[in-house]
């Protein structure tokens, strides 16, 4: 079947030519419109805080079980201190560098916060900890927003 | 009748054709349960010049070829042709599964492997 | 002459696929995260995978309802053995990832109701699911997987509990577009992780395979009907009432949902600890009996293309080699789960290359339904397989598109 194989192969490589590279054109497009890893990772700690905040109070409410509740805030701690991780090991310039300088240490915040949190939970302490992590959740919502807009 | 092919002394058999009827399909025993998958057929050219299928054999030794060989066939790795009793989205033979000499695999599994873990030759629940 | 309780056994065939199919952990995370994020906006993509999957789980049932033959087998015939063994091998793949994730959500749900880490679970866990499928019928195990998992609907109960603005539900639904922050790579990727999750490609040969185990005869076709018009919808709903969930609960609070807990909190928080248990015993139903047909489905797969005796119906011993791929599925699924790693990150990767294998699925049976040898007058339709071509073609799309979304959202970051 050689013959017939030498006959196909032309037009097959001219497609094939195209097809890379509108497949390249779109990725490199998509590159463009894809997220600012300082706003997702900042965006991932705010909902971690939340979440945290989220677990205590609900569970001083007795709306979720101690094992959910503690999960929720195991999870939460991962998630937390990966972000921040995120955020200190960009190299960014000019106003995003602002925004980075000001998320790391709302972001130590709220990890620090997060900690007493897990310690204060199933105790009257539990709300007063849950309004602290509240706080730090829409300061850093905050600066998501804000990095976000910086494009 | 498709045209060009020659003539058969017994007009009132089926005509199937071997690729479509006959290979990838499933063999089954005389319980009609799952032998098998035929890889390929054996066909014996007669004294007479007839050629005839004499074996179905099993297995596509993807396994030999897959190592670069292919694999060599003997007798035990089919069924005789004479043991098919139909043909039809599957091929039914009137076989034993002992009867079977390809089927050493499955035995081995099932005495090395499978009944020796508790409850292996019961029905299932 | 069938009895009615076999005709009752029957209808759970379609629920317990269904539940697998909608409501397994791919669904139940991916649901929860796109309504935390999306709202509703991305229901849609939900009714477009009931469809899908009705669609070709009819075929493949009838399929085997009228040849007597096993999907994998017709497969094989049809597209020769070394076509076929491609494509047993990339759908085989898909499917043993999710038996990973579903093995690793039995987990996460034992480690929200008893508080120990997941990894402590898995090794009991896969003992169960193997002791699940070396001694148990095929039709208890249905049967209580399905009954369990119909528990889930406490998610659709707490939805009305809660009370949510429907109008703004509704408005969501309708438009399709997010009100949140989100970019349009993100909600594309999204749409292709759900319909990776929903359509799920061992479903396929679940249910065809099922319906040989429980002998389904031309006869039969009316329950294949039953299954698919009831069983699906019912899945689909369940999987919104997740999302809503989610986008009544967690979107307003800023938490976008990234584990099982945040899941099944929405409940917690409508019906207190009671409720939460509750919905926690269906997940653990649901994911089990993923799990189940999971394995099972790599059991009829490769026994079917190989030519083997397969199905829980036989004695094992009539069946040593499909046996054997059950045990070594559950070991290798369990050997990799050991390694601690996260579960939910599995099943995001489990959801995406659902979605990447999906043609492999589709297409042979497609070819097969509309084959007279093995269907005789009961080929497609015009209208069935009008349908199918355009399910086909979106199958392809998504496939094609799913990994490069996957890496340029980072997973949907």
């Amino acid at each position: 079947m050689r013959w017939r194989q030498r006959a196909s192969e032309p037009p097959a490589r001219g497609i094939e030519k195209v097809a890379a590279s509108l497949l390249t054109i779109a990725l490199l497009v998509g590159c463009g419109i894809a997220k600012d890893p300082l706003a997702v990772a900042l965006g991932d700690g705010s909902s971690a805080t939340a979440s945290a905040a989220f677990a205590l109070e609900h569970h001083s409410s007795g709306r979720l079980t101690g094992p959910t509740a503690r999960t929720m805030l195991d999870d939460a701690r991962r998630e937390l201190s990966t972000a921040m991780e995120q955020v200190s090991a960009l190299s960014a310039s000019g106003d995003r560098a602002d925004v980075q300088a000001d998320a790391l240490p709302l972001l130590a915040r709220a990890v620090h916060d997060l900690h007493t949190a897990a310690d204060r939970i199933g105790s009257a302490e539990a709300d007063a900890a849950a309004a602290r992590l509240r706080d730090d959740a829409t300061a850093l919502e905050r600066l998501e927003k804000q990095a976000a807009s910086l494009r | 009748m498709p045209e060009g092919l020659p003539q058969h002394p017994a007009h009132d058999g089926r005509l199937i054709d071997a690729n479509l009827h006959l290979l990838d399909r499933q063999l089954l025993d005389r319980d009609g349960r799952p032998i098998l998958a035929i890889g390929d057929l054996r066909i014996e050219r007669r004294d007479d010049g007839r050629h005839v299928v004499t074996q179905l054999l099993l297995g596509f030794g993807l396994t030999a070829r897959f190592f670069g060989a292919h694999r060599p066939v003997s007798d035990a790795d089919g069924v005789p042709w004479s043991s098919v009793t139909e043909v039809g989205s599957a091929i039914t033979t009137n076989l034993a599964r002992d009867d079977v000499p390809a089927l050493w695999v499955e035995r081995w599994w099932r005495d090395r492997v499978i009944a020796p873990i508790p409850g292996g030759r019961h029905d299932p629940g | 002459m069938k009895l009615p309780m076999a005709k009752v056994a029957g209808v759970s065939l379609g629920i317990l696929t269904a539940i697998g199919g909608f409501v397994d952990i791919g669904d139940l995370v991916t649901n929860a995260v796109v309504g935390s994020r999306f709202g509703l906006s991305l229901a849609w993509v939900v009714a477009v995978s009931v469809g899908g999957i009705a669609v070709f789980a009819h075929m493949s049932g009838k399929v085997t309802a009228v040849s007597g033959r096993a999907t994998f087998e017709i497969i094989r015939e049809r597209l020769g053995p070394r076509a076929a063994l491609a494509n047993l091998i990339g759908s085989t793949a898909m499917t043993l990832l999710t038996l990973m994730a579903e093995i690793g959500g039995v987990a996460l749900g034992l480690q929200l109701l008893t508080g120990v880490m997941p990894v402590a679970f898995i090794l009991p866990v896969a003992l169960l699911l193997w002791l699940a499928l070396w001694r148990v019928k095929f039709t208890v195990l249905e049967n209580v997987a399905g009954l369990m998992g119909l528990l889930l609907f406490a998610f659709l109960v707490a939805l009305f509990k809660l009370g949510p603005d429907w109008g703004e539900l509704g408005r969501q639904i309708v438009q399709q577009t997010p009100a949140t922050g989100e970019g349009p790579l993100t909600y594309a990727f999204y749409a292709v992780a759900l319909f990776g999750a929903g359509m799920t490609p061992y479903e396929v040969f679940f249910f065809s395979s099922g319906a040989a185990e429980e002998k389904w005869g031309r006869r039969d076709l009316w329950l294949s009907r039953v299954n698919v018009s009831l069983g699906f919808p019912i899945g689909g709903m369940l999987a919104v009432s997740i999302a809503a969930c989610a986008a009544v609960v967690m979107l307003p609070a800023g938490i976008g949902v990234s584990s099982l807990s945040q899941v099944v909190a929405p409940v917690g928080v409508a019906f207190g600890v009671a409720g939460l248990v509750v919905v926690l015993v269906g997940v653990l139903a649901a994911t089990s009996g993923a799990a189940l047909e999971t394995a099972l489905s790599c059991g009829y797969s490769i026994a079917q293309y190989a030519g083997w005796p397969w199905g829980k119906r036989l004695r094992p011993a009539q069946a040593p080699q499909f046996h054997a791929i059950l045990l070594v599925v559950i070991i290798l699924g369990c050997l990799v789960m050991l390694s601690g790693i996260d579960p939910v990150m599995v099943t995001e990767f489990s959801v995406v290359f659902s979605a990447v294998a999906l043609p492999l699925t589709y297409f042979p049976i497609l070819v097969v339904a509309n084959d007279p040898q093995y269907l005789g007058d009961q080929t497609n339709g015009r209208v069935m397989n009008f349908f199918a071509l355009i399910y086909l073609v979106i199958v392809m799309v998504a496939a094609v598109a799913a990994i490069p979304l996957m890496i340029l959202t980072r997973m949907g970051a």
